[in-house]
């Protein structure tokens, strides 16, 4: 008290002490992210790219997603399996929601990448008290100049008159070489922004077995961390679902750090094997949106189709209808399909009052049984 | 009580004896010394945070008759966020200076004049962040104010007063406003 009383009387008889910033001056950010590119491009270019035109790493917040039942239950034929390979994504992938930040990298050469804000909340996952948000970090190239990470979506074919029309986008340009977390089937290292108390039992982006990060608070810096795992196999991961139960990571697998001294490096890879992680999904809940099949055949050029039958729990009363699933094009930055019925709503191909019903006069290019 | 506090001034402003109650009593007006004694809650534009309303108290004494002098010191706080920033700036106002002041019937009005230092302690958060820091600096201002100081029974008084305020910050004169309404004491 007596020390305070003297620095107000030294500073009443000065003219002035230091500088007031009130509300302006320079924000410092929350937090700042060691990253590293790494690898040679040179080989992984995709056809018609020969040069680099501004290399980044991107930080990326991941969305709750859960895929649909077409792409993980067993093909019920080989033309289904294929479409499933050509329109599915990796069902433990990584799915972006939403780009927070990017710096500019040379390969080889750390940089920081800070951020200033916190994640928003609907990129967090949880209860009120034990909220919970992960983030891949992304390395691409802008091709677009935008300064920043354009995600993509998949492209569905064309469709009838049901529902409002959808807007289709256009695919990214910038290129994605990488990412510091990509599928839980491979070893990671993700951000991690924890509000609250570490809910173990969270099924979103699951590290079962690593350390409650909740508990080792010097791990963080203003809720922010970086956190590895080596990741599970695709059978622990189905397993432990059917169970109800989270696949384990490998403790000794586990890893943690302050975000400012923990250097993450992103190994280049072939653009082909990493674009996932930059492409959104229109929905995230698993459920199947069924498509009004249009009069005119759609353009399958480049695209894979089978004949299925509904999943049980989508089909309800009408397990005999019959879908005709579509993939995207190869030449697409996303994986998709498209899923026709003869019968249906846009919500609920079960629905009582069909939006649409062919059943008793399919459109003449219906390939599938009626 | 815009209503009320245009009644209280009517009825300080009205001569006592028109009123009917010469006989005095607990609302005579009893004292008429050069010394008064006045305190009360403050209002002011933030010194150096330029929106917000910096609230907080104040005393003040004057000696003197038409023309005084007088010494004053009020203390007073606002807090205000951005995105970035959640700021506290406490203003502690150290003035002397000179008054001028006329006598009608239960009141006083006048305008007086201060000058001196005011003491600016900010603080500043980070948001979302444990990053604080604390800054003082003083600043050379002052202020202009008019006042109404209404005799309510004995040596007491209904103070307001309030005019605008400068101040030199960083080589920029920042205008403003200072208010304080509360009691005073004339023996």
């Amino acid at each position: 008290m007596r020390r305070v009383g003297l620095l107000v009387l030294s500073c009443a008889l000065s003219a002035g002490c230091s500088k007031l910033e009130g509300l302006g001056g320079a924000v410092p950010p929350l937090v700042q992210f060691q990253v590293e590119a790494t690898g040679d491009l040179g080989s992984l270019r995709p056809p018609g790219v020969t040069s680099d035109v501004s290399l980044r790493i991107a930080l990326v917040w991941g969305a709750q997603w859960w895929i649909e039942p077409f792409c993980i239950l067993p093909p019920e034929s080989d033309s289904a399996a294929a479409v499933i390979a050509a329109g599915c994504r990796d069902p433990f992938g990584f799915v972006p929601a939403l780009v927070a930040a990017s710096v500019p990298v040379n390969i080889g050469a750390p940089s920081s990448l800070p951020l200033f804000e916190q994640p928003p909340t609907d990129v967090l996952v949880g209860a009120s008290t034990a909220r919970v948000g992960y983030a891949s970090l992304v390395f691409f190239d802008d091709r677009d100049g935008s300064g920043t990470l354009e995600l993509s979506t998949p492209h569905s074919s064309a469709f009838g008159r049901d529902g409002p029309p959808q807007q289709d986008s256009v695919d990214s340009a910038d290129v994605i070489y990488g990412a510091s977390f990509l599928t839980m089937t491979a070893p990671d290292e993700r951000v991690l922004f924890l509000d609250g108390t570490f809910d173990e039992t969270s099924a979103f982006y699951p590290r079962s077995g690593c350390p409650d990060p909740g508990n080792q608070p010097a791990l963080f810096t203003n809720g922010f961390s970086v956190l590895g795992a080596g990741g599970f196999s695709a059978a622990a991961g189905f397993t432990s679902s059917i169970a109800g139960t989270l696949p384990p990571e490998d403790p000794n697998t586990c890893t943690g750090g302050v975000p400012e001294t923990t250097l993450v490096a992103i190994g280049a890879q072939a653009p082909a094997n990493v674009n996932e992680v930059s492409c959104t999904e229109r929905t995230l809940d698993g459920t199947t949106r069924y498509r009004e099949p249009p009069a005119d055949m759609p353009d399958l050029r480049d695209r894979v189709s089978a004949c299925a039958s509904l999943p049980s729990f989508d089909a309800g009363n009408q397990p005999n209808l019959i879908q005709f699933v579509v993939s995207g094009r190869s030449t697409d930055h996303c994986k998709g399909l498209t899923h026709y019925a003869l019968r249906g709503c846009r919500e609920n191909v079960a629905c009582p009052v069909p939006d649409w019903d062919f059943t008793a006069n399919p459109p003449a290019w219906w390939p599938c049984p009626s | 009580m815009r209503r009320l506090a245009i009644a209280v001034l009517l009825v300080g402003l009205m001569p006592a004896p028109s009123r009917g109650d010469g006989s005095g009593g607990d609302l005579r007006v009893r004292s008429s010394g050069p010394l008064t004694v006045d305190g009360g809650l403050v209002f002011a534009l933030p010194t150096a945070l330029v929106p917000g309303l910096s609230t907080g108290f104040g005393i003040g004494v004057t000696r003197g008759r038409v023309l005084a002098w007088e010494a004053r010191a009020s203390w007073s706080t606002a807090t205000e966020s951005s995105v970035a920033w959640t700021v506290t700036q406490s203003d502690l106002r150290l003035r002397v200076g000179g008054v001028i002041q006329h006598t009608l019937g239960r009141a006083r009005v006048g305008l007086r004049l201060g000058v001196g230092p005011t003491i600016v302690h900010e603080t500043r958060l980070r948001n979302s962040s444990t990053l604080e820091t604390s800054a003082f600096s003083t600043l050379p201002a002052g202020e202009v104010e008019a006042f109404v100081a209404v005799h309510v029974f004995g040596p007491w008084l209904f103070n307001m007063a309030g005019g605008p305020s400068a101040a030199v910050d960083s080589g920029n004169l920042r205008g403003g406003w200072v208010s304080l309404i509360g009691v005073g004491w004339q023996p």
